[in-house]
């Protein structure tokens, strides 16, 4: 947990340090470091010292070699003094060591920059009683932010292979979304996507480090992004996110319904998980014959379906149900005793394959239809299937909200 | 002047614009929009008649519907047969045209699967003859009785009626009889040597007058394939009477698949056969030049119950549904 709040704490730093800057490349030793002590007050002088010293120590553990210490006059502009001190010794790495007293308790931080850049590498901060008792934890602060900051101890190649010189960039419509580093209670927050999606303040990542990235917005499921980091400048593309539904209208065509169309209203009782369906289908039955004429059917499909599988966020999605249906038949000649009929069908089972695109999604569906048979009407009892074999299927189109 | 769309110009265009589709795609002749999970010929249902019912008010009870004909004599009015098996034999209901209602219901012994629309105005069934006015006018020879596949014309020229069976496995009877069934002459002809040694079975006879191509539907009884007889007028099969069909010169048609319960009927339009090849149920139009599938009409799961009939002229066929015991006349998909 203290690694953690290092490594944020240090990340919130060099956030604020270079928005809007792009870090510029200096001729420093990769292999010398030196320690930059905040202005001294006379209550905290020898914790001051002692901080600097154990900074140095680790740096030298660490196999840098150390320039002779500066005193810094930086206060909140930390990173431009930590930038000026690589500048004025040549070292790449700048330990900086502050102490303060409030009252009985010493506070103090231990940070390491990339003077190259003014990049905060890592940092421990931490308050106790301001006695002999703090000194261990002085230098403890100093091992986790060296620790932190994974210098000296690096192998080349990870000093041939720098952190990437540019922003991330986000490509998402979702505007008004959060976009978060991480997931959880150890995110942090990049920025609200805008109207040409999001570019993100500067982070030293390396090329091939994996990140994870949160999406959230009110009324919309949350969704992640894996991602990993390249060495060149590219957008990166966030998942749509996908609203939470409560109600969609649908708009189908199938081939149980050839010259007709069906449109449907879903309410989702549990929000993207179950939904309670009503559909009218119409349509005429017309072979375009010499001898037909147009017969008319009407459909009222009542059902509920539950999604499987697959999350809300989920592009794709699978949902089955079960329902009934009754269908008014009119037949036009004027000689028959029975022009009129009315079928009532159960159907055990459909089911929907679903291309969710924000607030609307195509559907694919396929229902199974038992009729039965019933005493008016034109169908007979038993399983209903087209004379040519086609399964029922439908493709429409889910409007949500 | 300036046309103003209005919502019926609007639907004309739709109809227009799916008709046009639907040509584009070549898809009336495969009748693609009409398909759904109903019976095709709700679409071709021009009448309808509860016969379960209108029997049960004149106390005729049934087991089944043996044979449907309509009939149309020479100058006389069309009606429609509905032979009946009964648990005393057989009875039989006449209808008008329309399917109004039943004009007659006759018990008589006479009453066989062979029927006619005779040159005087009358109608023949088996052997019982009657008037314009259904009344009974005739008893012709008792043979048309027993002649199961028995099938006729009329030859209005000669003022005669004639009725043709297989006589024998490998003879074709014909039995021709005056304008008032006073039979004249029944010789029989070899059907050698296209018959196989099992013989035929004649399914239908198409002859609509003098002109019209003469066809016979034969069966081989060994459940070979069917054989269409084709000849170009009554002339050519007089001519070729006792000469064997073989070397008479008439087109053989041999069909390329087997019948559902041997059921064929001929028309104009072609022969009418009922198939249930290919796991799809259907009544199939075939051509009479080369026996292929013209087109066709979905039927459902079961034809079991069900009796089919088609007119000559190919206008209108007659199904009769023995669960529901509902009699349809449909007008012809093509």
């Amino acid at each position: 947990m203290r690694l953690h709040r290092s490594l944020a704490a240090g990340l919130v730093l060099a956030l604020g340090s270079s928005l809007g800057a792009e870090p510029a490349a200096l001729e420093l030793d990769g292999g010398r470091a030196v320690v930059l002590a905040s202005p001294r007050e006379a209550a905290s002088e020898g914790f001051a010292d002692f901080l600097a010293q154990a900074l140095a120590q680790e740096a030298e553990a660490a196999g840098l070699t150390l320039a002779p210490s500066l005193e810094g006059e930086y206060g909140a502009e930390e990173p431009a003094a930590a930038k000026a001190a690589a500048a004025g010794s040549g070292a790449r790495w700048v330990l900086a060591a502050s102490c303060a007293i409030e009252g009985s308790r010493l506070l103090w931080r231990a940070a390491v920059y990339d003077g190259a850049r003014g990049e905060l590498l890592g940092s421990d901060g931490f308050s106790a009683y301001a006695g002999l008792t703090a000194l261990p934890l002085l230098a403890g602060s100093a091992e986790a932010a060296l620790a932190a900051a994974r210098i000296g101890g690096r192998s080349s190649a990870d000093d041939a292979a720098p952190p990437i010189s540019f922003r991330l960039s986000f490509a998402s419509s979702d505007r008004g979304a959060l976009l978060s580093l991480g997931e959880g209670e150890a995110s942090f927050p990049l920025g609200e996507v805008g109207e040409s999606g999001l570019e993100a303040p500067y982070l030293p990542f390396k090329p091939g480090q994996r990140l994870v990235f949160g999406l959230e917005k009110e009324g919309f499921w949350p969704a992640r992004k894996s991602f990993v980091v390249k060495d060149e400048e590219r957008e990166i593309a966030l998942p749509r996110l996908q609203p939470k539904t409560r109600m969609a209208a649908y708009f189908s065509y199938g081939s149980s319904r050839r010259l007709g169309a069906a449109a449907a209203l879903r309410w989702y009782p549990v929000a993207d998980w179950v939904y309670l369906r009503a559909e009218d289908a119409f349509w005429c039955a017309y072979d375009f014959l010499p001898g037909s004429r147009p017969v008319f059917h009407d459909e009222l499909r009542l059902g509920s379906g539950a999604y499987l599988f697959l999350s809300p966020s989920s592009p794709f999605r699978l949902s089955a149900g079960l329902g009934f249906s009754g269908i008014a038949t009119w037949v036009g000649s004027s000689g028959l005793e029975q022009r009129s009929g009315f079928d009532l069908c159960l159907e055990p089972f459909f089911w929907t394959l679903e291309w969710h695109r924000g607030p609307w999604a195509l559907v694919l569906e396929q229902r199974l239809l038992y009729s039965l048979g019933s005493e008016g009407g034109f169908l007979a009892r038993g399983w209903a299937e087209s004379p040519d074999g086609v399964p029922f299927l439908a493709l429409g189109v889910l409007l949500k909200w | 002047m300036v046309s103003r769309a209005s919502p019926a110009g609007a639907m004309g265009l739709l109809a227009s614009s799916l008709l046009g589709l639907a040509a584009a795609l070549g898809l009336s002749s495969c009748a693609f929009f009409g398909r759904d999970m109903f019976p095709s010929e709700l679409q071709y249902r021009e009448a309808s008649f509860d016969l379960d019912a209108a029997l049960a008010k004149l106390g005729q009870t049934y087991r089944s519907v043996a044979k449907i004909e309509r009939l149309s004599p020479v100058g006389g009015e069309s009606r429609l047969f509905v032979l009946l098996q009964t648990d005393a034999g057989l009875r039989l209901a006449i209808l008008d045209d329309d399917l109004e209602g039943i004009e007659s219901l006759r018990s008589d012994s006479s009453l066989a699967r062979f029927m006619l629309g005779d040159v005087a105005g009358g109608y023949a069934c088996g052997s019982l003859v009657l008037d314009a006015a259904l009344a009974v006018s005739a008893t012709a020879d008792a043979s048309l009785q027993s002649a199961y596949d028995a099938a006729g014309y009329r030859d209005e020229a000669s003022s005669t009626n004639v009725a043709l069976w297989m006589g024998g496995t490998t003879t074709l009877s014909v039995y021709t009889f005056q304008y008032d069934w006073t039979l004249s002459s029944f010789p029989g002809y070899p059907l050698l040597p296209v018959s196989p040694a099992s013989g035929y079975y004649l399914a239908d006879l198409l002859s609509i007058d003098a002109a019209s191509p003469f066809i016979l539907a034969l069966l081989p009884n060994d459940g070979s394939r069917p054989l269409l007889a084709v000849q170009s007028d009554r002339a050519a099969f007089d001519a070729s009477r006792g000469l064997g069909y073989g070397a008479s010169g008439a087109a053989m048609v041999y069909l390329d698949f087997h019948l559902d319960d041997g059921r064929i009927w001929l028309t104009a339009d072609g022969a009418v056969a009922l198939r249930n090849d290919d796991k799809v149920r259907r009544l199939s139009r075939i051509d009479y030049g080369d026996g292929e599938e013209l087109d066709y009409l979905y039927l459902g799961d079961s034809t079991e119950e069900q009796v089919f009939s088609f007119e000559p002229e190919g206008k209108f066929w007659y199904r009769f549904d023995g669960k529901s015991g509902i009699l349809y006349k449909l007008r012809t998909w093509w």
